[in-house]
């Protein structure tokens, strides 16, 4: 697969030669009509005469065509960070994406062959490498210099650590011998500062100990219930010299270092199991992130389909059992409340009861990979130690096949009840649209709906994320997964607003390259519905997603405040703290980024837009930024019912477990 | 047999905290710690065949579209629309709404002695007014009004 990607990387060089346009092709276009815009290039829009035009460097296709050239013992000898990157190749760490600084360390995992790249903040990068390992379940890293790239990350390595993303964080630390003396700048200690929102952490300071140390991070991303590992090296590690291998403590191969052996629940657990499902009447899977993390969907499927027991997926990822499946409650909140066995299945994040919408007496089982965690929140009739994969293909291969028409058939019920309930939203919301010419949070979320869905695009096709709050909850009821790693809860359980688009530079990068369940549909483009609150967080990503030519449609919701400003109602001199500017122009933003902007006001110009910004995505791999423009006061149930309608938890909408 | 079904709730995890009260000359009065970190009241009365919550909603004007809208919503828990799991048989308890002092309040009657399915109609019934009724978008303005919600409390 590397050599294929490193083939196109090339081709995509030359195309990108050949096809640069001159200064005077440039404004050609300007002013030819809709159809001709689409076909404007990134930056043409602040091309004027005697201003150099936005470019991609020679130097970037240029580099990222070169051959990967792996650190040797022999002559110089390896590094420290050349040691460290050596593991990360043998562990097949999936990409890296980072900020400069911790120079020896990025270079050396680049240089490996590891797919790299490049930000403009190291928290958007942070963000980017959660975003690629959502959607794909492999281990990733993101990288940002001492002090200041460091801390720059913390809300995104929270943002991960919440979501239980197998992330490597790895930032430079001056060295140990300057320890305590501020010596020159960015000194700081930083495994102190993780604390909390970390599986593992570790100051390396034994330059020996590089590899044993990155056995332990793998170690801990790989195994059981992953999570964030955070590594800071000190200049003393990363460049010091290795000629012969005897000098590495611990210096062996995965295979002895970690194990791929899985807890196997016991037979009489699993037994009583599924007598438990088997005699239930409305029986219900919740499929956490475990599911999608052991790429256990297959057995999912297969054991749903034999029982017909409901399932709903939760977690940062969604798609590991399809929303449009007859068996799925993802989108039929209201069956939820029947449900009479519920059966937590790699639900990392565990809500406690009355957060998920099942009844009082519901019963519960919950298979985990670790035992201390079961029964904490939500006390068990059974809990199960094992894996979620193996669990899951017990069940498919053991199960007596069961049929539950009347289940299935409420199951229909509540998902057309669902779906009615969008379309009043969205009726209602159109009304307002047409009455103020402003978009509707609604309409802005049926319209995306129906253009990935309902037309010539494979509903199967187009991963998406969504975030914001206001943004986040009318989008999360109308974008669907079919298809496990197809949708990202972008804000799921830490709530972070804005990591949104960054998020989506990292999905679109594993789209991209057809990562895992990507594969089918690699080089497609990515969409992501945000907040004019949240994008202002990683808006420049535009920019990364330009040079490397991710195809990114990014529709913002601009309603000119943040989500919350019904909170500043009735507080004296509050209010101004929730507001921003009006009718800020985030399309002109996208624009000088090197993206396609658009300006919507109503669902038929946004239609429009779309349209065009896909085909520049897909065909051009150029990125775009729909910008919505809203009116705050939509919120208000009051002045503009629906109003806002909290997502129902678990399923489609879902981001707090 | 009301105590011990509530005290199972608080067993499972539903309650985050429970206490039962005394009995007297047929009169009970049950609190537990519930939705939104709330104490509720439950009072028991056997002889009247009554359980009877004070406070479910609080701070809804009687009369105002809310509390319209509430009575609808628990008047609904009868229905022949819902599944039969999920409604309550009039043959057995019949659950009314009601508003006083500012807040909204739900009283169960139990028909026979059927206490134990009274009980859990009950608790599944406010249950579903936090989870669902107010899940509505009609009731985010009460909901930041009223139990300061906001992402971060969500």
């Amino acid at each position: 697969m590397e050599e294929k990607t490193r083939a196109n990387t090339n081709n995509d060089a030359k195309a990108e030669q050949e096809t640069r346009p001159s200064r005077r092709g440039f404004l050609a276009p300007l002013g030819m009509g809709a159809v001709a815009a689409s076909l404007v290039r990134p930056g043409q829009i602040l091309a004027a005469p005697n201003l150099p035009s936005i470019q991609i460097p020679k130097e970037i296709p240029g580099t990222l065509g070169e051959d990967a050239k792996v650190g040797s013992f022999e002559g110089k000898g390896m590094s420290g960070a050349e040691v460290f990157a050596k593991l990360c190749k043998e562990e097949d760490l999936a990409a890296m994406f980072c900020c400069p600084g911790n120079y020896t360390v990025i270079n050396a995992i680049a240089a490996a062959g590891i797919p790299a790249y490049g930000g403009r903040t190291e928290g958007a990068m942070c963000a980017a490498a959660d975003g690629f390992s959502r959607v794909t379940g492999e281990a990733t890293a993101c990288s940002g210099t001492e002090g200041p790239g460091f801390t720059h990350m913390i809300m995104n390595i929270a943002s991960a650590n919440a979501a239980r993303t197998p992330l490597l964080v790895l930032a430079s630390n001056m060295q140990i011998a300057g320890d305590d003396r501020e010596a020159f700048i960015q000194t700081g200690y930083q495994q102190p500062i993780t604390t909390g929102m970390k599986k593992y952490g570790k100051r390396l300071i034994a330059p020996d100990r590089v590899w044993e140390y990155g056995a332990y991070a793998f170690r801990n991303m790989k195994s059981g219930v992953p999570g964030p590992v955070h590594l800071d090296f000190p200049g003393e590690v990363a460049r010091a010299r290795f000629t012969d291998p005897s000098k590495l403590k611990d210096f062996y191969t995965k295979e002895k270092y970690r194990t791929e052996s899985r807890p196997h629940p016991s037979r009489k657990e699993v037994e009583k199991a599924m007598d438990m499902i088997s005699k239930a009447e409305r029986p219900i899977v919740v499929a956490g992130q475990g599911v999608f993390q052991r790429k256990a969907w297959e057995a999912l499927m297969q054991a749903a389909e034999k029982q017909e027991f409901a399932v709903v997926t939760s977690g940062p990822m969604r798609g590991h059992f399809p929303d449009d499946h007859r068996l799925s409650a993802s989108l039929a909140p209201e069956a939820l409340m029947s449900a009479d066995l519920v059966v937590f299945i790699g639900q990392y994040s565990m809500p406690s009861p009355g957060e998920y919408r099942f009844n009082p007496d519901v019963k519960t089982i919950r298979v985990h990979p670790v035992q201390e965690d079961l029964g904490r929140n939500w006390p068990l009739d059974l809990g199960i130690v094992g894996d979620e994969k193996i669990f899951l293909e017990t069940l498919a291969s053991d199960l007596p096949r069961k049929k539950r028409d009347a289940w299935v058939s409420e199951l229909a019920s509540a998902r057309q009840k669902f779906e009615k309930t969008n379309l009043d939203h969205y009726e209602m919301g159109l009304k307002h649209s047409q009455a103020t010419n402003h978009i509707h949070p609604a309409v802005m979320a049926k319209e995306v709906h129906d253009f990935l869905y309902k037309g010539d695009i494979d509903p199967k096709q187009t991963v998406t994320g969504s975030g914001g709050w206001t943004t986040g909850i009318f989008a999360g009821r109308w974008l669907r997964a079919n298809r496990p790693g197809q949708g990202v809860a972008c804000g799921y359980q830490y709530g972070a607003i804005g990591p949104d688009m960054a998020m989506m530079v990292g999905a679109s990068a594993a789209v991209q390259r057809g990562i895992g369940p990507q594969a089918a549909h690699k080089g497609a483009p990515v969409f992501v519905v945000t907040s004019d609150a949240g994008i202002a967080y990683s808006m420049f990503e535009l920019d990364t997603a330009a040079k490397y030519k991710l195809p990114i449609v990014a529709v913002v919701y601009n309603n000119n405040s943040w989500g919350m400003w019904p909170s500043a109602v009735g507080s004296n001199r509050s209010m101004h703290m929730y507001l921003f500017q009006e009718n800020l122009r985030y399309d002109k933003m996208a624009e000088g980024l090197g993206a396609r902007g658009e300006y919507v006001q109503t669902p038929e110009e946004l239609r429009a837009a779309l349209k065009r910004s896909y085909q520049a995505a897909s065909k051009e791999l150029v990125s775009s930024l729909i910008n919505v423009q809203a009116l705050k006061e939509f919120t208000s149930g009051k002045d503009y019912p629906p109003g806002i309608a909290l997502p129902p938890e678990p399923g489609v909408g879902a981001f707090a477990h | 047999m009301v105590a011990d079904i509530l005290q199972n709730y608080a067993d499972r995890g539903v309650f985050r905290g429970f206490s039962r009260g005394n009995v007297r000359g047929g009169k009970a009065t049950f609190k537990m710690q519930w939705h939104r970190d709330q104490l509720f009241e439950m009072i028991l009365d056997v002889d009247k065949k009554t359980m009877h919550f004070p406070m479910v909603l609080p701070e809804v004007p009687a009369r105002s579209p809310m509390d319209r809208q509430f009575k609808e919503f628990v008047e609904s828990r009868h229905s022949k629309e819902l599944p039969e799991h999920r409604r309550i048989d009039t043959r057995k308890a019949r659950l009314k709404a009601g508003s006083r002092a500012g807040n909204t309040s739900v009283t169960m009657t139990v028909k026979g002695i059927d206490f134990d399915y009274g009980t859990r109609k009950l608790i599944h019934a406010v249950h579903e007014i936090y989870l669902t009724f107010l899940s509505d978008g009609r009731y985010f303005d009460y909901m930041v009004e009223v139990f300061d919600l906001d992402p971060d409390r969500f």
